[in-house]
């Protein structure tokens, strides 16, 4: 400012200086701050206080201060492993509780020592290889239906569907009028397979009913009925999944009759304390029992005869000492008995269910089942001989192998628990059974239920066996298939494991159908990966390409492929490795339609999780091209949530690349992906982030002072900000990133672009919405005003325009203000202007409290230039006036919670006024105003409020500056 | 409950089974919302054997009607309760368990025999009890049967039980029908009774074997029939009827599998194979194959129910 322009101002402000105005007055920074004084300790508040009961936790300590000291010495230490907080109370408790849980303390206690002895007595018969048959059942639901397109959902079991079933009046009288006659031949008519359901569900709630009404003759009769059901093999694809439901129905009748005698005896020992007469309780129980198997002898029909008495085999226990009661004699008995039932499926089945059964009574009896398999194959031998099994085959309109097929579940049942914890010599029987018989359905259950390292360590025999097996019974890709799976899973001598590879492969890879071939190699790709070496897999993925490209034969087998590149994208994590071979790559690119998608997000989700950062081109190539297609996969119909997903990962992919000094590739990259991933609003803003953080790098390595190359490489980075913000949709997001762009621009010293970016917030600030209303309506208010407190504490640093001024900014900021739609009854835009006058405040001293380096402020351009400073107190002065105005407008709002609202405004403009404004009688008076409206205002129940207005108070009192001051503190004092 | 005051008898065995000899205890339980009097409560056990005659023989044999009026192999009266006056029973609780117990002999010169409920025989023990109420009051009444389980005498014992084998072929069948060989279709059914001697608390034992059969099987059934012969050596009626009938094959079974055989005999409906004056009650089980095509292939076993 030149020495006539102050000559020429001075009268003016004399004038000014007549009437009393609000003058901004010189701080003294260092004064007001207040300074925390800490203290030093020796050991970290988050250790754990009591003694250490586990090593571990002093051990974690000692780590803890030792990492402590070293990050002390060195400037910055790489990310330990170490988990910091791991010596916590609250990880401490976590780990105590799993070892003492109290809820499992408490089960057992409910139900006695018994229940504990029985239920670890179980448990510690099968361990975790063990399926047990509630993992099954929904498994055979699922795949044995005569209706694809309607899955099977019975009410009582829990295959995922609840809720009652409506049962029809016409189907339950039908049915009981069936149960009250006694009718030996039913003709049965064409059941379809939702009838039959629907009569299961109906004989179950009879059943259910019947027992609770004490009726246990018409529940035996509804139990029989449930079993003749199973004679019946019509809509044969639907029978495995009748079997489980029926046999359902029958566990229910066999535990109530097992329950009830168990409550009669144990409600004796509870009934009778002297326990003179428990015998007559035991005795009646036991009576009762021998009453059921007597009731059930006399069934005429063999079938529901061995249902009933398999499903309540367990009360055997009850009449021990009885003629014919040992467990073993029972079963065996039974086991030989099913010989009589002529249908073969039927026949399988029912074992299968003396199997499970049986296993309640006796587990470790295991040689009936070996008999019972015997007897299996040779039924199946002389089935397939005879005419018996054609006429079925055209009766049934199905295939051999589907027929076979309907054999998996019982024959999987039943070798699964024969080999569970079984002997060698078990096993060697079972494989004794099938070396005769050379049936493949049964070497297909073998090798599946069969412990893995058995299998394994005998693999070049089980080669042979499945190379000798029938191949009608059962496909051989099946058969290669699980015993893939089995070598996965178990450990193959390592001398051998590649002659079983090239063994097996001989054979697969002449397979004629494809689809064979893709199955099993679908399968022997994990073995591959898990025992042998990168170049096996290489090689491995040649021979599968060999086999599906011509005639594009991979577009029919997607799903397939894509199986297969997810298990080697699990294996192998470390992409470097993955680009190495060389047949991977052109593998990925088989992919079209959906699986593509699939497969983009895979390798994309591969890429994210590797461990140290990428730099390679092709690796580029490969994350540009596979986002691109998963980008472009998704567009505003697909779920929100997908895209935040998708977002996420693409984020997690561009975290790992990372080029080191070279920031402008970096910058190309982020360039490249910004063209990828157009939509992706997530996305932009990582890139802007990106770009900010190569700008501060960029000013890290030339230590502050940029060069000439450098400052035009940051405007290009600047301007790419400038350019990729507005593309954004979300206004939160943008509004921060043009805060933090212009942050970093001023760092940066590209002043111009600073303030483009500046007023670019500025002018969209208009755009914040007042409310969200993303799942519930929320006020955006509290944030708008905090964005614009931190920028208006941007503003302070930010030098004023060459020609528009010191004031451009801020005044232009002051009208969007003015003008936007705040809503009513708040204040806050009466606590935007209060902040304003705080930047007033600043702008008035002779130095402002803090800087950009290398960025002269208003402070050192306008560095006590009269007309700088009256515009400053002028404007200073309208913004009080303004606050005033919104105060009025306030006072008269009946809302409670607005006059609170109210009342901080007024006690803080009066500390904000305190402190920045010199002490006059204007001053003065407005505090004085503002202080009996703030007293009048506040209810005498709001404590906070109270305390604050005393504090104030309080504080005037200690203002001895001037006399004015105490006359102030009088005034105040006295307003009732 | 429609009566308030009501009678029960308990036995204080609870599957009510006694041999000979025995002694039967038990309580009368007398059930009253108020004190009750009587004057008198006595227990009556009866045992007898009813015989019937089937509607066929009912012309021919009117001459020996007489060997065929029940039989009573005891009969026996006691007082429960003394009958002098009028007793008062004083309840607190509305029940009064009053003891009883006897010695379970038959009548002079009467033998005990298993209790039997059939067709054209029936043996049953009863325990009847009768409270006299004066001449105001309704008398209460209650009865109650109980099983008498009777071991088979040892002479009647043979020491070896050896087992039954069996073969049925065409050629071996009783052509109690006219058929001619030619359209019984072939075939061969060997197999084995553990014994022909049962014991009646185990099952009947064995096992077959479907050595071959061209026709398409349907069924194979254990026929157990019942055989009671009503009268004297002057004339009697000997009747067969079906006590029960089990399956054991169902459908075409499989050939050259060893099937086995088994059937729990029914209580109160088996005894022990006996044989009096008057009457005898024998056991036979038939074999039967059913064939898809309607023919009926039979083999009859006679057995012996003992008890040791």
């Amino acid at each position: 400012m030149t020495t006539e322009k102050a000559a020429a101002t001075a009268p003016q402000q004399q004038q000014q200086q007549q009437q009393v105005q609000y003058v901004l007055m010189q701080r003294n920074y260092d004064k007001e701050g207040k300074k925390l004084v800490g203290r030093e300790v020796e050991r970290h508040p988050l250790n754990t206080v009591t003694a250490p009961s586990t090593a571990s936790a002093t051990t974690k300590t000692q780590q803890l201060t030792s990492s402590m000291k070293e990050m002390s010495v060195a400037g910055s230490t790489p990310v330990t492993n170490d988990d910091p907080l791991a010596a916590d109370p609250l990880s401490k408790a976590a780990n105590e509780a799993k070892v003492n849980d109290p809820l499992a303390s408490s089960i057992a206690a409910m139900g006695g020592l018994n229940t504990i002895k029985n239920s670890s007595q179980k448990a510690q018969y099968y361990d975790d290889s063990y399926i047990p048959w509630a993992t099954m059942k929904p498994g055979i639901l699922q795949q044995y239906t005569t209706d694809e397109s309607l899955p099977i959902q019975v009410s009582f079991m829990s295959t995922g569907t609840s809720g009652k079933v409506k049962i029809s009046l016409n189907r339950l009288n039908k049915i009981l009028e069936e149960l009250e006659q006694d009718k030996e031949e039913k003709q049965t008519t064409q059941l379809t397979q939702p009838d039959i359901i629907m009569d299961l569900e109906t004989l179950y709630s009879e059943l259910i009913k019947a027992w609770n009404a004490e009726e246990r003759v018409r529940s035996l009769k509804i139990a029989i009925q449930t079993a003749k059901i199973l004679n019946d093999t019509s809509l044969i694809k639907f029978y495995p999944s009748k079997w489980v439901i029926a046999t359902e129905i029958l566990d229910t009748f066999g535990n109530m009759v097992y329950e009830r005698i168990q409550s009669r005896i144990k409600s004796s020992q509870d009934k009778d304390p002297t326990k003179r007469n428990e015998h007559i309780y035991i005795d009646q129980a036991k009576e009762t029992c021998r009453n059921w198997f007597y009731k059930i002898a006399s069934i005429r029909e063999l079938l529901p005869r061995l249902y009933i008495e398999i499903a309540i085999l367990r009360c055997y226990e009850f009449i021990e000492g009885d003629p014919n009661t040992a467990p073993q004699e029972v079963v065996t008995r039974i086991n030989q008995m099913i010989r009589g039932i002529g249908n073969p499926l039927v026949a399988n089945y029912i074992r299968a269910y003396l199997v499970r059964r049986a296993h309640d009574l006796c587990p470790a009896f295991k040689s009936f089942i070996i008999t019972g398999l015997k007897d299996f194959v040779f039924t199946q031998r002389l089935y397939e001989k005879s005419k018996y099994l054609e006429q079925t085959l055209q009766t049934y309109r199905i295939t051999l192998t589907e027929y076979l097929g309907l054999y998996s579940p019982s024959l999987e049942w039943v070798l699964q628990c024969l080999s569970h914890n079984g002997k060698q010599e078990v096993l060697e029987e079972v494989l004794g059974i099938f070396r005769e018989s050379k049936n493949s359905l049964l070497l297909n259950h073998i090798i599946s239920s069969f412990p893995p390292d058995y299998i394994c360590n005998n693999s070049t025999m089980f080669s042979n066996f499945i190379k000798e097996a029938d191949s009608f019974s059962y496909p051989k890709c099946q058969l290669y298939s699980t015993f893939g799976v089995n070598l996965v899973l178990g450990h193959p001598p390592k001398t051998q494991v590649l002659t079983i590879l090239n063994d097996v492969w001989k054979v697969v890879s002449y397979f004629e159908s494809l689809k064979d071939y893709i199955m099993v190699a679908e399968v022997f790709i994990e073995y591959v990966l898990t025992h042998c070496t990168i170049k096996e897999t290489d090689t491995f993925l040649k021979d599968i390409l060999r086999h599906i490209i011509p005639d594009k034969a991979y577009e029919t087998i997607q799903s397939h492929l894509q199986s297969i590149v997810l298990k080697i994208l699990t294996h192998i994590q470390d992409f470097n490795v993955l680009v190495g071979l060389t047949n991977f790559l052109p593998l990925l690119d088989l992919f079209n339609g959906e699986s593509q998608k699939q497969i983009s997000r895979s390798t994309l989700e591969a890429l994210s999780s590797s461990n140290t950062s990428i730099s390679d081109p092709i690796l580029i190539n490969i994350f540009l091209t596979y986002g691109k297609a998963l980008h472009d996969s998704l567009n505003s119909l697909s779920y929100q949530d997908e895209i935040r997903q998708v977002t996420q990962i693409v984020n997690n992919c561009i975290n790992k690349f990372d080029f080191g000094k070279d920031v402008e590739k970096q910058l190309n990259f982020y360039v490249d992906c910004r063209q990828t991933f157009i939509n992706f609003d997530g996305v932009k803003n990582r890139l802007i982030y990106g770009v900010l953080l190569i700008c501060q790098k960029t000013l890290l390595l030339v230590r502050g002072k940029h060069t000439s190359k450098t400052s035009a490489f940051i405007r290009a980075c600047i301007s790419y900000c400038y350019i990729t913000i507005p593309t954004i949709e979300d206004v939160f997001m943008k509004m921060n990133l043009y805060f933090q762009s212009a942050s970093v621009a001023f760092q940066n010293q590209a002043l111009s672009q600073a303030d483009s970016l500046l007023k670019a917030a500025i002018t969209l600030i208009q755009e914040i919405p007042a409310i969200t209303e993303f799942r519930q309506v929320k006020s955006t208010e509290d944030w708008t005003v905090a964005y614009l407190s931190e920028f208006i504490s941007l503003l302070v640093v930010a030098p004023g325009h060459p020609e528009a001024g010191p004031f451009y900014l801020i005044k232009a900021l002051h009208k969007v203000i003015k003008d936007y739609q705040w809503e009513r009854a708040t204040t806050g835009k009466a606590r935007v202007l209060i902040q304003m006058m705080n930047l007033c405040s600043a702008w008035a001293q002779n130095s402002l409290p803090y800087h950009i380096e290398r960025v002269e402020s208003n402070d050192e351009l306008f560095a006590s230039d009269p007309d700088f400073v009256s515009e400053l107190n002028e404007f200073y002065g309208l913004l009080i006036k303004e606050v005033l105005a919104e105060l009025n407008i306030l006072k008269d709002e009946i809302d409670p919670s607005t006059q609170k609202k109210m009342v901080f405004v007024c006690l803080d403009l009066i500390s904000v006024t305190l402190n920045i404004a010199e002490l006059n009688s204007k001053t003065a008076s407005l505090i004085f105003n503002l202080y009996s409206l703030a007293k009048k205002s506040i209810p005498t129940s709001s404590y906070s409020e109270l305390t604050y207005l005393k504090n104030t108070l309080n504080y005037i009192g200690t203002l001895n500056s001037s006399k004015l001051a105490g006359d102030l503190y009088n005034k105040l004092n006295s307003i009732a | 409950m429609s009566a308030a005051n009501a009678l029960d008898i308990k036995l204080k065995k609870i599957d009510k089974i006694y041999k000979p000899g025995n002694k039967v205890a038990g309580y009368v339980v007398v059930s009253t919302k108020e004190d009750l009097s009587h004057s008198g409560l006595t227990l009556t056990v009866e045992g007898s054997v009813q015989l019937q005659l089937s509607s066929k023989s009912v012309g021919i044999f009117e001459a020996f009607y007489n060997s065929l009026k029940p039989i009573t192999m005891l009969h026996y009266t006691f007082n429960v309760a003394p009958s002098d006056g009028m007793t008062i029973i004083y309840t607190t609780s509305g029940v009064t368990e009053i003891p009883f117990e006897f010695n379970l002999e038959p009548a002079a010169g009467q033998q005990l025999y298993d209790t039997y409920h059939g067709v054209f025989v029936n043996i049953q023990y009863t325990i009847k009890c009768d409270m006299k109420r004066g001449i105001l009051s309704k008398d209460l009444q209650k009865t109650i049967e109980f099983v008498v389980e009777t071991p088979t005498p040892t002479s009647l014992i043979n020491k070896e039980s050896a087992p039954v084998n069996f073969l049925v072929t065409p050629d071996s069948l009783s052509t109690f029908k006219k058929i001619s060989k030619s359209d019984i279709p072939n075939f061969r059914v060997s197999g084995q009774l553990k014994s022909a001697i049962c014991h009646i608390n185990d099952a009947f034992q064995g096992h077959l074997i479907i050595e071959s059969a061209e026709a398409i099987i349907k069924s194979v059934e254990l026929q157990l029939v019942r055989v009671e012969t009503c009268g004297c050596a002057d004339g009697y009626a000997r009747e067969l009827t079906e006590i029960q009938n089990i399956q054991i094959g169902d459908g075409d079974m499989c050939r050259g599998l060893n099937i086995p055989i088994w059937m729990v005999f029914p209580r109160l409906f088996t005894c022990i194979t006996t044989a009096a004056r008057t009457f005898k009650i024998e056991f036979e089980v038939n074999l039967v194959i059913m064939l898809e095509d309607g023919h009926l292939i039979t083999e009859n076993f006679p057995i012996k129910l003992i008890r040791n």
